[in-house]
């Protein structure tokens, strides 16, 4: 019994839903979005490498990188931009932002 | 044999932490679950041979970005348990709709494919003397040379949007400034008098 590709994409399928999940029950709080969209590209990574490896294509790694960059970056100014809208607003909530959109009824 | 039952622990370890960040109502624990999960991943890359990928997952992931998370959380106050509770059972019949959707699609094209008709044209093969990273830089240095190039850019822009974002400037702060400091003239600060003997001089 070998581990195939299918086991790591089903594996990265379970990951991503569980990220969806936490987008939706975190709706709040911007924190928890940060984490679940990481979780999101966390199992991207894992579909990219698990391609890779087992095509034989280097390329999918190189690429995994690439988003970990993309990743660490957007973390850090998703995280800059949050503490400056906490010392402005008092919190994070993001349901009752609206700011820049229509007041709600 | 071994690395399958490897697989299935590690698979199981992460999915349930991973279940752990989103249901956690205490987000420094939902934070040390993330880290978990991303240590289990490494495990798992290193279980199927990528490893420089592995321990730049554990370096960049575990190391930078949870301790950047583990910074804001602990800097800001916010009032977490009362609303997950309330939110809970308002979005539970669309996250259970859009996630069966979601997740029957996906296993489904999962366990329909193919692997073996699928081969991308200008496939760069790892060269198997050489050892994974070895491979990685070989590749990295020479094909994605411009994209790499990129990818410092891109952090160079993050790091300058989040110190112009978070600077601030205090009204209090008694500090130099150093324009004023050079742009002063003689005339400012140094006034010639000729002083009568016996009367002083008026300030």
């Amino acid at each position: 019994m070998n581990i195939e590709l299918h086991h790591f994409l089903v594996l990265s399928a379970i990951l991503f839903m569980t990220g969806i999940i936490g987008i939706i029950f975190h709706r709040r709080n911007i924190i928890g979005v940060f984490m679940a969209i990481e979780l999101i590209l966390l199992s991207v990574i894992i579909n990219f490498t698990a391609f890779s490896v087992y095509q034989g294509n280097i390329s999918g790694q190189i690429f995994s990188m690439f988003i970990l960059t993309v990743a660490a970056a957007e973390t850090a100014l998703g995280l800059a931009i949050l503490t400056v809208y906490f010392r402005n607003r008092g919190s994070v909530d993001i349901e009752a932002e609206t700011l820049i959109g229509e007041d709600k009824p | 044999m071994f690395s399958a039952i490897m697989f299935y622990i590690y698979s199981a370890i992460l999915l349930t932490s991973a279940g752990m960040v989103v249901c956690s109502k205490n987000l420094v624990h939902a934070l040390l679950f993330l880290i978990l999960c991303f240590v289990n991943v490494a495990c798992l890359f290193i279980l199927i041979g990528a490893e420089f990928l592995a321990f730049i997952l554990i370096i960049i992931y575990a190391g930078a970005i949870a301790i950047l998370f583990l910074f804001v959380i602990m800097m800001l106050d916010i009032g977490f348990k009362k609303q997950l509770k309330k939110e809970w059972k308002t979005y539970l019949p669309m996250a259970i709709v859009v996630c069966l959707v979601l997740l029957v699609e996906l296993i489904m094209t999962d366990i329909s494919f193919d692997p073996g008709t699928f081969i991308a044209e200008g496939a760069v093969s790892a060269e198997s003397q050489v050892s994974n990273t070895h491979a990685m830089g070989q590749v990295l240095y020479t094909k994605y040379f411009l994209p790499f190039q990129v990818c410092g850019l891109i952090l160079l822009t993050a790091m300058i949007g989040a110190i112009v974002l978070n600077l601030r400037e205090r009204k209090q702060r008694k500090m130099q400034s150093p324009m004023e400091q050079t742009n002063v003239s003689v005339s400012d600060v140094i006034r010639i008098t000729s002083v009568i003997s016996k009367n002083g001089v008026q300030l």
